[in-house]
């Protein structure tokens, strides 16, 4: 090959890689896009992942909140995993930030928690007829989680610290996707589950399991803000504006679910936005408590830091101070 | 002793490190990391070039693997510099997505007895599928090459189960299958079967007509055709299948890991993502591009072994 000829093809291959990238960088932040245009024309991007913890946002969509407001409110389904990386990179403006999302807070997401959204939404459930009955019964268990470190495992390793059982060395836990735990409990891989809402519900809906632990009902969990309203960091601090109307967003939809709980739960599933049947989901947003209270929210959020940082799930080299200054704003 | 040009090659891959050392020390960081590892591993990759110099002053072999090695070494060496000090040094590139070299050595440092305890797992999985995904792929490559009742059959279903992605396997497996580590191998063996079939079936088809003519002349009869002309003729095609069933293989480790094991590269790296750590995301992908880089130069070595007979008429 001559060498004019080997420089022609290294040229195509590297055009190519630059005219890719450019294309995606075209579209730039969400917020950097509409800032260009005027303001009426500024498009919130609110992004969901189908949890029926994320009534708010459907319920205040749905029901015309955002024509209240004088803004215009897209909504994204992201799959449940990069919902953090979706936001910290400016493609989503804001979304239910669940503690699936607190560990890559600590890591410099750049999402920042607001207000709260609601109390509860993770559970954990064992065979009906199985020994265990609470976390005091898990030693020497195997216990499913939807991810290792995940709120499931902190909030459940913080119970067993308080029952003296060692979470490295007396339970093994074992990782599945969280529509396959329920399976993995039945085969009996597994002693009993535990993920956020619906997957551990729905065994004991059909009488085959019962709840062993609980953010929703149980001591100290369902004192404090379990999900909270997470804006991308830069448009809190570029677009203060933005980041109210968000708040304010959120905060209608949750009175919906505190209102009309049926009719939010019949809504969710008819348009698709989640799985599950209509009673399923009623009866998940009846237990749980819906309230916007920001400062209620930056107390709930220092003891989750308190607690994540307990059980190891945060860095011990983390700076709880500096990361609560850092992600959580109380909007005037 | 050596040329000046000569030296200079071979001190090229001292002289980066030592810059690297000098600016790591020298220049502020940025961001948080523990610099300490890092300057531990300069310092010693540094006495470990300068002992290859020196010595490829009198050991010829030695001179002239590192003057093959040196420019490709030192422009490694520099390029990680560039990026550290991009990273570490400027902070230009958002955290967590791009840790720097420094915080992707401190992974290995503190998990290092965790990362070899899902290499032993991992590789445990990999073997099995690997295995069994051949001993069933070349077989069923070499029937449906060879029969036509038999790829009536088996064509479509070769077309329809190959494209499915393994992630998509997950709920049946975990029903299907007894147990999910079962399940996990089975998951390894279909992504190494489908290439594997799908290439000894061609090389089987691709073979020259004259031979299976010449050969029933002389004689021959279906199994002879079959075992001592086909599998041959089709060997350098099969093993392209038997590489590309290796970098399937590896791909899918990630999704074969989710069904409930106790440690694996795709396990850590599934942790590592939930978690927003990158750094361990990269150093968990870096064995697992050595693992993979090994396992191919060992591939090689089979083939160059048995296609020995080639090495004179293709290119090899």
């Amino acid at each position: 090959m001559s060498k004019k000829f080997i420089a022609f093809l290294l040229a195509i291959m590297v055009t190519t890689v630059f005219v890719m990238t450019g294309c995606g960088s075209d579209k730039k932040t969400a917020a950097d896009q509409d800032k260009n245009k005027t303001k009426t024309e500024r498009v919130y991007k609110i992004g969901y992942w189908g949890g029926t913890c994320e009534a708010p946002i459907f319920a205040a969509y749905e029901n015309k909140i955002a024509e209240k407001l004088g803004i215009k409110v897209e909504l994204v389904l992201m799959s449940g995993r990069n919902t953090a990386e979706m936001l910290s990179t400016g493609k989503v403006d804001a979304v239910l930030a669940s503690p699936g999302s607190f560990k890559g807070i600590e890591q410099g997401m750049d999402m920042v928690l607001v207000d709260s959204a609601h109390t509860g939404c993770i559970q954990a459930s064992a065979p009906i007829n199985s020994p265990i009955n609470s976390a005091a019964d898990l030693k020497g268990k195997r216990v499913g989680v939807d991810a290792m470190g995940g709120p499931l495992m902190a909030y459940l390793t913080n119970e067993l610290k308080r029952h003296g059982i060692d979470s490295k060395t007396d339970v093994e836990w074992k990782v599945y996707p969280p529509p396959q735990l329920q399976t993995a409990m039945d085969k009996g891989e597994i002693d009993c589950f535990g993920t956020w809402d619906p997957f551990p519900q729905i065994p004991v809906n059909e009488g085959k399991a019962k709840i062993i632990w609980s953010n929703t009902t149980m001591s100290p969990y369902k004192d404090y803000t379990c999900c909270f309203v997470g804006v991308n960091g830069k448009v809190v601090r570029e677009e203060p504006e933005v980041a109210k109307n968000i708040q304010a967003f959120f905060k209608a939809g949750g009175e919906f679910c505190n209102t009309q709980p049926d009719e939010v739960a019949k809504m969710m599933v008819e348009k698709k936005y989640t799985g599950g049947t209509p009673e399923l989901n009623a009866q998940l947003i009846k237990d749980y408590k819906w309230y916007s209270d920001p400062a209620r929210g930056l107390k709930d959020w220092k003891w989750h830091v308190k607690i994540f940082k307990d059980v190891g799930v945060f860095d011990a080299a983390t700076n709880p101070e500096e990361l609560i200054q850092k992600s959580y704003k109380i909007l005037e | 002793m050596q040329t000046l040009k000569k030296q200079s090659a071979l001190w090229a891959p001292v002289v980066a490190l030592m810059i690297t050392l000098v600016i790591h020390i020298e220049m502020p960081n940025k961001q948080l990391a523990n610099s300490g590892y890092y300057t531990m591993l300069i310092s010693f990759l540094t006495f470990i070039f300068a002992v290859w110099a020196i010595s490829s002053n009198f050991k010829q072999k030695w001179c002239e693997k590192l003057s093959y090695y040196s420019l490709f070494i030192t422009v490694v060496i520099l390029l990680t510099l560039i990026y550290e000090i991009i990273t570490l040094k400027e902070g230009l590139l958002p955290l967590p997505f791009f840790p720097s070299p420094v915080k992707i050595l401190e992974a290995y440092v503190t998990d290092w007895a965790v990362l070899l305890k899902s290499v032993a797992y991992s590789m445990r999985l990999l073997i099995l599928g690997y295995i069994i995904g051949m001993m069933l792929g070349i077989p069923s490559g070499l029937m449906l090459g060879w029969y036509k009742k038999f790829g009536y059959w088996m064509n479509p279903i070769v077309r329809i189960i190959g494209p499915i992605p393994a992630t998509a396997w997950i709920p049946v497996i975990l029903v299907a299958f007894p147990t999910s580590f079962s399940g996990s191998v089975f998951l390894i063996a279909l992504s190494v079967w489908f290439p594997v079939t799908v290439m000894t079936c061609s090389g089987v088809c691709n073979l020259n007509k004259s031979y299976f003519e010449i050969a029933r002349t002389l004689g021959a009869d279906e199994r002879y055709q079959l075992l001592k002309i086909a599998l041959p003729g089709a060997a350098p095609t099969i093993f392209v299948g038997m590489f590309m069933g290796l970098g399937s293989a590896y791909a899918t480790l990630i999704a074969a890991e989710m069904l409930g094991v106790k440690a694996g590269l795709g396990w850590y790296i599934n942790w590592a993502q939930g978690w927003a750590e990158y750094y361990k995301l990269y150093a968990a992908l870096g064995i697992s591009a050595l693992m993979c880089s090994g396992c191919t130069s060992l591939l090689f070595k089979v083939r160059d072994r048995i296609l020995v007979w080639q090495k004179g008429t293709v290119k090899w």
